[in-house]
């Protein structure tokens, strides 16, 4: 199975790519996907 | 650059202080991240404008970073409303990311996302960097609106932000192909 897609746009150049994340993208995606909804902390106020 | 008056851009193309595009992303593409890079440090004020983002699968967050940067530097409060019916307040702090989707409050195929997203002093080097943003969520008949204030990086050495990093908490989101929808990047002077 293929990796996700990235969209990447740069600003300066006005330019767009969307492609096939490498692999080592994917795991620091899926890594960090895990650990913002592991360590998310919410403070209700009322 | 100043930094410490924010006055209010103009879509005016006759005002000296304005909001100009510096990107566009339309593409109805599957992704887990959407990724603005390289951006110009010659304004004062940078707005960041969403509509209509669905997630493809189950219910989950959308989160935003600057530069990519996973610290425990992100701090906001706000509070999220229907239409009609006020539903809670809250606070994060010393977090890695800003959520601009309220948690139990995800977007999924059928709820779509829209807002608008301010982010002041962007360009300028050892400063915070203040967020303000207002968020929808549209699912018939609800109409969720939040409101959040919000800072990255109070820190003494904060760099520029310099790239925009939108995450979705799981599997893809795309850009619903309708309605010129799309996420729109304006710098404002």
């Amino acid at each position: 199975m293929p990796n996700p897609m990235i969209a990447v746009i740069n600003v300066t150049d006005n330019t767009e790519v969307i492609r096939e994340m490498t692999d080592e993208e994917y795991a620091s995606l899926l890594a960090n996907q895990a650990s913002i909804a592991a360590s998310l902390t919410k403070e209700q106020l009322e | 650059m100043g930094s410490t008056v924010f006055p209010v851009p103009s879509t005016s193309s006759s005002s000296t202080q304005k909001w100009t595009q510096i990107a566009s992303y339309t593409s109805t593409t599957n992704v887990p991240t959407i990724d603005f890079n390289d951006i110009p440090q010659t304004y004062r004020s940078l707005r960041l404008v969403i509509n209509g983002i669905v997630k493809q699968t189950t219910n989950d967050q959308l989160y935003m970073r600057f530069n990519s940067n996973s610290g425990n530097n992100y701090a906001w409060w706000g509070w999220v409303a229907t239409g009609t019916t006020y539903l809670s307040s809250y606070r994060y702090v010393d977090q890695t990311v800003f959520t601009l989707t309220s948690p139990g409050i995800n977007i999924n195929t059928t709820r779509y996302f829209s807002g608008t997203i301010d982010i002041y002093n962007y360009a300028e080097v050892n400063a915070a960097k203040q967020v303000a943003y207002k968020s929808q969520w549209q699912e018939s008949p609800y109409y969720y609106n939040e409101t959040v204030s919000g800072n990255w990086n109070t820190g003494a050495s904060t760099p520029a932000v310099t790239s925009i990093n939108l995450i979705v908490g799981s599997g893809d989101m795309n850009i619903i192909g309708s309605n010129s929808n799309g996420i729109f990047l304006y710098g404002g002077n």
